[in-house]
């Protein structure tokens, strides 16, 4: 449309300091007698990065690193204590669960203001109330007030309206982890349509493994500073065994936030304790592959019964005791698990394996014998008890399952039929 | 930033300000049983009971009231009340605002001042449902004249400069000086007093009937006061003056707003 490229973000020596005021009157003495009445807290630091319109940068870092502050100061909420960000076009952001909805008001009149909010005419908004409601999947409830919702409704409504008005830049601070699994991937394709179409990403997360399918650029963050700017597969490494390390000085459960230094308890987002447990083990998902394809295609064709199936699963072991397993469960659209398999039940487990070693399981389904209809993908990343998960990929891959027999129901079942006269 | 670029950006947000007036307005009412009917009933029941007290318990005399009875009074005591309530509400409302909407301050990008809009307007509307009820008043009152009162809506022009300024004066200080909502419930029984609502300028002593025209308050009400019952027509000057005047403290407020918002969210 116009000749400066939207969408374009720009941040410079961005430093942020927290100020604690005793009382409300010492702000104002400050301005007024140019004296310091406030405690100062460091959370940011020198953060300098620039982003072409269509770029996704993922942005890593352990809890209380400065990623919410970071994410803040871009879209706007926050003002920088020094430096600046520069950014151009329409910006829709999802930083906090629920933030910007008022609880009282319905779904319908929520998606409303958000979307006047974000600068659309009532007209533009009119158009895009039925895409948002479709998407957002609420069906009747949307009349409801918010306050009645569930997180994931209310994360499903707020992403439906940030990603339907067609931002330009788009920020995303852990919001799609409290979603549900069939929302998570279409969310995800999403996201990934409005990056080919030239939107700029911004994307805050745990999960190893949607940053690297997203984006070209990892920021890693820690103690408010920037440790590393490169692309991910380089990031996330180097990522990963800083917190290996991490885990062999405290070599408790959980890391103490302490660890984090003076930015430990700035107020990260309730969805980060969501995920905790994924970054404590420090085992993840590398990356999937089906039949030899891997996202960004979402949807793979097969035939029933005659396609010969394999799910290759690249995972690294992390240290912590004992080495983890894959598993793939098949899920319908209304997410109903119809079947799963851990590797547990057929890899011989006993001595094998070893921490700290990237590993390819195989999963291998020959003639798969799943009927025609839609199934979706998950892949776990498992302690062999199969309890508790260290990883996961929900809904990453559709199998769009034909056939000719026209029979009905999910499954082949080995089966023979007999015909005889009587 | 200038202030013609505000009141640009402000404009340009007009959708949003008509959106967020109406959720205002519903959520005020929305849950109570009598609904919008509290916006006519408490203005009607103070009247009757300032009407008896200040008529027959006191018996203030009107100008013009002397064959007219107690409608005459009555009218010319709403029409003052009106008036009070509208600053009455800003004054309430003004200086917890910004408490109220921490989440547009702290969670989204938010234009802010244009909350102001939002509340001021907010009171308008019982103005207006007001004003209907004084039309049904003057068509049973003889001496009454009805027809010039659609005129009101120029003569009472400067209210709405006067409520969002407050709004922006007050929403602002109100972040950093709690004091404020201490404050407001005694100035506006000092306000009631005051103005000239229970009485007219015309019946006090000099130098009182000139000092009380510095209230910003005393203007609306002897203008409508003399649209309806006067012989000829309020002066126009008076009202153009107060026009600027409430304009510039608008604006004013509107200064001081953009300058103490960056604060907000390190406090709030």
């Amino acid at each position: 449309m116009s000749s400066e490229p939207r969408g374009a973000i720009r941040v410079e020596h961005l430093c942020k300091s927290f100020k604690h005021y005793a009382k409300p009157t010492d702000w104002l003495k400050e301005k007024l007698f140019k004296r310091t009445y406030a405690h100062e807290r460091k959370v940011l630091e020198d953060i300098n990065f620039s982003l072409k319109p269509g770029e996704a940068l993922g942005i890593i870092g352990r809890n209380g690193a400065g990623k919410s502050t970071l994410l803040q100061l871009i879209t706007g909420t926050l003002t920088p204590t020094s430096g600046r960000v520069v950014k151009t076009g329409r910006v829709a952001a999802l930083l906090e669960l629920g933030a910007g909805f008022n609880p009282d008001f319905s779904g319908r009149e929520n998606a409303r203001l958000n979307a006047a909010l974000m600068g659309l005419s009532p007209q533009e908004i009119e158009e895009k109330l039925p895409v948002i409601f479709e998407f957002s999947g609420i069906g009747e409830a949307l009349d409801r007030p918010v306050r009645t919702y569930s997180s994931g409704m209310i994360v499903r409504l707020a992403f439906s309206v940030a990603t339907a008005v067609e931002p330009d830049i788009l920020i995303i601070d852990e919001a799609l982890s409290v979603g549900d699994g069939a929302f998570a991937r279409k969310s995800f394709e999403r996201i990934q349509t409005l990056l080919e179409r030239g939107c700029t990403l911004l994307f805050c997360s745990h999960s190893m493994y949607q940053v690297e399918k997203l984006c070209q650029r990892i920021l890693w963050v820690e103690g408010g500073e920037a440790v590393l700017y490169d692309r991910p597969e380089f990031a996330v490494q180097k990522y990963q065994m800083f917190l290996d390390d991490m885990n062999q000085i405290t070599p408790s459960d959980s890391i103490p936030e302490s660890a984090t230094g003076p930015a430990s308890d700035m107020g990260s987002s309730s969805s980060d304790s969501a995920n905790d447990h994924i970054e404590i083990g420090r085992s993840y998902i590398k990356s999937i592959r089906i039949n030899g394809f891997a996202p960004p295609q979402t949807a793979f064709e097969v035939v029933s019964e005659q396609t010969n199936l394999s799910v290759e699963i690249e995972y690294q072991a992390g240290s912590g005791a004992p080495v983890p397993l894959p598993a793939i469960t098949f899920q319908l659209a209304n997410n109903t698990m119809i079947t799963s398999t851990g590797a547990w039940f057929s890899v011989p487990v006993s001595g094998v394996l070893r921490h700290n070693q990237t590993y390819l399981a195989t999963a291998y389904f020959p003639r798969l014998p799943l009927l025609r209809g839609e199934y979706s993908l998950s892949v776990y990343l498992m302690e062999p008890s199969g309890t508790d998960v260290l990883d996961k990929v929900e809904h990453f891959m559709t199998l769009d399952v034909r056939d000719n027999t026209k029979a009905a129901g999910y499954f082949a079942i080995p089966h023979e039929w007999q015909l005889r006269e009587r | 930033m200038s202030f013609i670029n505000a009141l640009r950006t402000d404009w340009s947000n007009r959708h949003l300000i008509a959106s967020l007036l109406q959720r205002r307005i519903s959520a005020r009412y929305r849950g109570t049983a009598l609904g919008l009917l509290w916006a006519i009933i408490m203005p009607l029941v103070m009247l009757a009971v300032y009407t008896l007290v200040f008529q027959t318990f006191l018996s203030v005399r009107w100008p013009g009231a002397e064959h007219g009875g107690g409608l005459v009074a009555a009218l010319n005591i709403y029409l003052g009340l009106l008036v009070l309530n509208l600053v009455g509400e800003n004054l309430g409302s003004a200086p917890t605002l910004m408490q109220e909407h921490t989440p547009y301050i702290k969670k989204i990008v938010f234009p802010l001042p244009i909350l102001g809009y939002v509340a001021a307007f907010a009171t308008i509307l019982p103005l207006a449902i007001g004003l209907v009820f004084v039309a049904l008043f003057a068509l049973a009152t003889p001496q009454a004249q009805v027809a010039r009162l659609p005129l009101i809506l120029f003569y009472w022009l400067p209210l709405i400069p006067l409520a969002v300024g407050l709004q922006w004066w007050l929403s602002a200080l109100g972040v950093y000086l709690r004091d404020l909502t201490m404050v407001v419930t005694p100035v506006v029984t000092l306000l009631m007093f005051i103005s000239p609502v229970f009485y007219s300028i015309h019946n006090l002593p000099k130098p009182w009937n000139e000092w009380l025209l510095y209230n910003p308050l005393t203007l609306p009400i002897e203008s409508a006061r003399m649209l309806l019952f006067g012989s000829t027509l309020p002066p126009l000057e008076p009202v153009l003056g107060s026009l600027a005047a409430t304009i510039v403290f608008a604006l004013l407020g509107r200064w001081v707003f953009n300058k103490l918002q960056k604060g907000f969210a390190d406090v709030l």
